[in-house]
């Protein structure tokens, strides 16, 4: 025997749920974005980057460390919203933190992506492999080597010669992520706040303003 | 008819949702610091109480996880609220893989800390009867460890897959690894290094 749901009761239910998703929106709204991760001294190397990746201009207002690999479906899905943040807000400077900790094709695309820095190319691939949806295997790294403008041979050359440097780098990203508290892919440390897992646009706008606060 | 029509539909638009996420399915693993100064599996050394944590990553056949065995046993002598934890993560062959899947099941006969010595101090490189003849001088019940392996090997095993990830993903490169609080600390250290470590880590909040 069904229930009579009166349309008074479904009206008080529908105002219930609307007024928490409401309230859930508020919060999350005025809820101070991130964590920070200040008094870990391995922000400010961090935040320096040397010897990594980076995008934007050098002596922007405002740093961040995206800690990232290329087939975590969270970094993937944060990826645009990153992007279009950083261009709205035009003073940020990324530096790029590989991850691989999904495994063996992780640790390869990283380990690609890195090895073609040195001819100008690296945010060109990040944005590749973050957007395709291909399996992940050489001939698909070939693929967006070359249409980042890139040259594979070139690529696999230095990965070949630099295999030891390339491996230290990425052993101390993870390094680095341990040590503020990461405890998965993505993190974006902006500053010395810290942000765990997927954001939006507005988000990351937010976690610009308090991470230029906070440094102050 | 119209029914399972729509759940056909349905199907096939889940699988249109999911296809763009065929590169990215491999597991994350959980790399939270919880995970690795926590794991319920691993065996745990301690006083009464604790404040804070070391976390060794070490193989049985590793020369310099055995020079850090008395630094280790100093430690906990002349500081009652320090806890060890195992992270066992056999990297030299088999036969390392044999002793620590024996000394991680010997916690349940409560022998964990007696064979983890016998099997550090144990001459020359271990091999199978190296691990028995240490279980002997750690009384060791090995009919009842042999049980115990039957019974609960792949715990053990699931154990030892978590903390290879982990070791992995936090830019471990080789044994042993300390790690206290957010220090990563490659290599061998001396007790006044390790001090200074611990000191670091209980100056800290927690999660810091």
């Amino acid at each position: 025997m069904p229930a009579q749901v009166s349309r008074r009761q479904l009206i008080q239910l529908g105002a219930i749920i609307v007024g928490g998703w409401g309230v859930s929106q508020v919060l999350r709204r005025t809820a101070p974005i991130g964590r920070d991760v200040g008094l870990s001294e391995a922000v400010p190397a961090i935040l320096r980057g040397e010897d990594l990746p980076g995008a934007g201009p050098m002596n922007a207002s405002l740093r961040m460390a995206v800690f990232t690999d290329y087939r975590c479906p969270a970094c993937r899905h944060a990826f645009p919203a990153m992007e279009a943040a950083v261009q709205q807000d035009g003073d940020v400077r990324l530096i790029y933190k590989d991850w691989p900790i999904f495994g063996p094709p992780s640790e390869r695309a990283a380990s690609v992506a890195l090895a073609s820095a040195e001819q100008g190319i690296y945010p060109a691939i990040h944005q590749r492999l973050m957007t395709d949806n291909r399996i992940i295997d050489d001939p698909m790294l070939r693929s967006v080597v070359t249409d980042a403008g890139g040259d594979w041979d070139r690529t696999t050359a230095f990965l070949a010669s630099h295999a030891r440097t390339i491996a230290a780098q990425l052993r101390r990203n993870g390094q680095d992520a341990y040590a503020i508290g990461l405890s998965g892919t993505p993190g974006f440390l902006a500053g010395p706040i810290l942000v765990m897992g997927a954001i939006d646009t507005t988000d990351f706008g937010r976690l610009f303003a308090r991470a230029r606060k906070s440094a102050k | 008819m119209i029914r399972r029509h729509l759940l056909s539909r349905a199907a096939v638009a889940f699988a249109g949702l999911a296809l763009p996420f065929s590169p990215v399915m491999a597991q994350q693993p959980d790399l939270s610091r919880k995970a690795v100064i926590d794991d319920p599996v691993a065996p745990k050394r301690t006083g009464t109480t604790f404040d804070v944590s070391v976390v060794e990553f070490f193989d049985y056949n590793c020369p310099y996880c055995r020079r850090m065995e008395p630094v280790i046993a100093t430690l906990l002598k002349t500081d009652p609220k320090v806890r060890i934890v195992y992270r066992d993560w056999p990297i030299f062959g088999p036969a390392s893989r044999e002793a620590s899947r024996a000394a991680i099941a010997s916690q349940w006969q409560g022998r964990h800390a007696a064979f983890h010595e016998a099997l550090m101090t144990s001459p020359g490189k271990l091999d199978i009867a190296g691990i028995r003849t240490a279980a002997t001088r750690a009384k060791v019940d090995w009919p009842r460890l042999q049980r115990d392996l039957k019974t609960r090997g792949a715990e053990v095993d699931a154990l030892l897959a978590r903390t290879d990830a982990i070791a992995n993903a936090i830019g471990v490169n080789g044994t042993p690894v300390l790690i206290v609080g957010s220090q990563v600390a490659p290599g061998a250290v001396d007790l006044p290094t390790l001090r200074q470590l611990i000191k670091t880590a209980r100056a800290k909040p927690a999660g810091s």
